[in-house]
């Protein structure tokens, strides 16, 4: 007790790794984690698991079969591969589709990425433990999934695209019905955003945990909210606009959200507040529709060309480089889907953090993954191993956190 | 079609007039400071706006990636597409300059039979995760590359394979049996 000999204790080195599989749940991916203590001092990501060839596949399809195609590559987001992959064939074509096409491209855009963001939130606030709004928001993200439903057809595939301008038409009859589903879901996501920055259940997990300094992201490639939670300022629809955002852009009532906190607390305001704006999008998209034919004839056959077509994603910018060769299939296509982009800073990020926040960390970022569901804990000491589903993780990580409050006060 | 034709054909320069007057404005110094590093015939403004595509050579491309972020502030990466030209493979590394919201792709060639060029990552880490892909899949090798590892391949697939190219035989029948919905052969469960 009274030992004045100085002790120094080394927390022993233990290798978590997270992942890689789960059959029920699609997007493998593994994270290595080295941790001393409660401290992640080291991460690997392994990527990869899920690799399915569609570039190689798409090379023998034609282009009307790889609108289809490639809108399964996710599926939360596919209007964006859907929807890009469409304007670089025209953009290869050349050929100008019709402003109310235009339009409606967009508005599908628009909506998409508020369902997206709704359901990050959703995860978000079920990664942190508060599982009440987690329920909350996803049951408000119904009224956007049935906004979709009603212009579409459908709920998550959506497939509105196709060369030369959309499949189907916005009925006059249905705008009333979208602009009352927009100020309820303004309603609401006034409150989550108050829920956000004011409830301290959700603000005390988030706040100063997965700092990415704004050069780092600069350096290491970092896209979307990722990026504009970091203060840097890469928003496809503002420095590249196409389709129906170039005339959005220049009426200037919509500005890049940004914010400079660096943490999960600036990723998290970023994507609330873009989800504000994006409803007041989709309310002027509505309002301003020109009339009009929604598609114009392209010939199947592409002249060769080589194009980047860039679209702003809800989780960052998604580029299609497509090379075309005088028939009717592409040359060349590659896919970059944001999520790709920000692994690279994702070990940066988990780095100096605690394990407990490591399920908060990987989602901000709401990667198209599923993949920590399963976790194998080896202790170094003693060789035991230990499989922990996602689910213990997080209540284990809860139980610390109530165990550990965060107080700087 | 012979990679000569693709190459002069699918490339669609733009007229110099107002609508593309930064990205000529960019191209203009590019070539005036760099001039010697290019291949000068391949560099152009393409048709669509805000897109300029250069071809550099491949010993030169680090100091050129040097010179873009010195005096061009390019620091948004993008990604790394391989491609395949019969005689030559070619890897185009897509950035952008934010500040004049210009797309730029710089592009190296490279022979098929020694397809190497050196690795930018350490200039560009961005670049890691591609920078293994385009090896994997093209075979082409970004030498110096901080750690090269298989990233989207299985581990259990044979060297010297490389599925993007354009000669890949499908010699395991892969091809043929993705378009199926059939179950697999046993052997394979």
């Amino acid at each position: 007790m009274t030992s004045t000999e100085k002790r120094v204790v080394i927390p022993p080195r233990v290798s978590i790794p997270i992942g890689p599989q789960h059959p029920a749940l699609k997007e493998p991916g593994m994270f290595k984690l080295t941790i001393e203590g409660e401290y992640i001092v080291d991460a690997e990501v392994n990527i990869g698991y899920n690799h399915r060839g569609v570039e190689k596949l798409a090379e023998s399809n034609t282009h009307i079969q790889n609108l289809y195609l490639l809108a399964r590559i996710c599926g939360i987001c596919s209007a964006t591969h859907n929807g890009n992959y469409a304007q670089a064939v025209e953009f290869a074509a050349e050929v100008e589709i019709p402003e109310r096409a235009k339009y409606i491209r967009t508005l599908i855009w628009e909506l998409d990425r508020i369902h997206s963001h709704i359901l990050w939130l959703g995860v978000a606030f079920h990664e942190v433990g508060f599982d009440t709004a987690f329920m909350y928001t996803w049951r408000d993200r119904e009224v956007v999934m049935d906004m979709l439903e009603s212009i579409s057809g459908n709920r998550v595939h959506h497939d509105m695209n196709t060369v030369g301008g959309v499949r189907r038409n916005v009925p006059d009859e249905l705008v009333p019905r979208l602009l009352r589903g927009l100020d309820r879901l303004e309603e609401r996501m006034k409150y989550y955003r108050d829920v956000v920055i004011y409830e301290k259940t959700f603000w005390d997990r988030v706040a100063g945990v997965g700092i990415l300094e704004t050069d780092v992201a600069k350096r290491t490639g970092a896209v979307g909210p990722t990026a504009r939670g970091s203060n840097v300022p890469v928003d496809v629809r503002f420095n590249d606009p196409t389709q129906a955002y170039i005339p959005m852009m220049d009426t200037g009532d919509f500005e890049m959200v940004l914010s400079d906190r660096c943490d999960v607390a600036g990723r998290s305001v970023v994507r609330v507040v873009e989800t504000l704006q994006a409803i007041d999008m989709c309310r002027w998209l509505l309002q301003n529709m020109p009339d009009g034919p929604i598609r114009e004839r392209v010939r199947p056959r592409i002249q060769p060309n080589e194009v980047l077509a860039r679209h702003e994603a809800p989780r960052g910018e998604l580029i299609h480089y497509l090379v075309t060769n005088g028939t009717d299939k592409p040359e060349r296509i590659k896919v970059r889907a944001p999520t790709h982009a920000n692994w690279v800073s994702m070990a940066h990020t988990l780095r100096g953090n605690y394990l407990a926040d490591a399920p908060i960390i990987l989602a901000a970022i709401d990667p198209c993954y599923s993949c920590t569901d399963r976790v194998v804990i080896v202790d170094a000491e003693d060789d035991t191993m230990e499989l922990v589903p996602l689910d213990v993780m997080r209540v284990r990580a809860n139980k610390w956190y109530k165990m550990h409050p965060r107080r700087e006060e | 079609m012979s990679s000569v034709e693709a190459e002069t054909t699918e490339r669609r320069p733009a007229p110099r007039d107002d609508t593309h007057k930064t990205e000529y404005e960019i191209l203009d110094r590019i070539i005036a400071d760099m001039g010697d590093a290019l291949v000068v015939d391949e560099c152009y403004v393409h048709v669509q706006p805000r897109r300029v595509f250069v071809r550099v050579h491949p010993d030169r491309l680090r100091e050129f990636i040097q010179y873009m972020q010195r005096e061009h502030d390019m620091w948004q990466f993008g990604t790394l597409s391989g491609r395949d030209l019969g005689e030559e493979l070619q890897a185009n590394y897509h950035f952008f300059l934010n500040s004049q919201r210009v797309a730029i792709t710089i592009r190296v060639n490279v022979p098929r039979d020694r397809p190497e060029y050196p690795s930018i990552t350490d200039l560009v880490p961005g670049a890691e995760f591609v920078e293994n892909e385009i090896r994997e899949l093209f075979g082409i090798v970004p030498v110096g590359h901080p750690n090269p590892r298989r990233c989207e391949l299985p581990e259990n697939w044979p060297r010297g394979e490389y599925p993007l190219r354009k000669d890949w035989s499908d010699p395991r029948g892969l091809m043929e049996r993705s378009k199926t919905t059939g179950p697999k052969p046993r052997e394979e469960m």
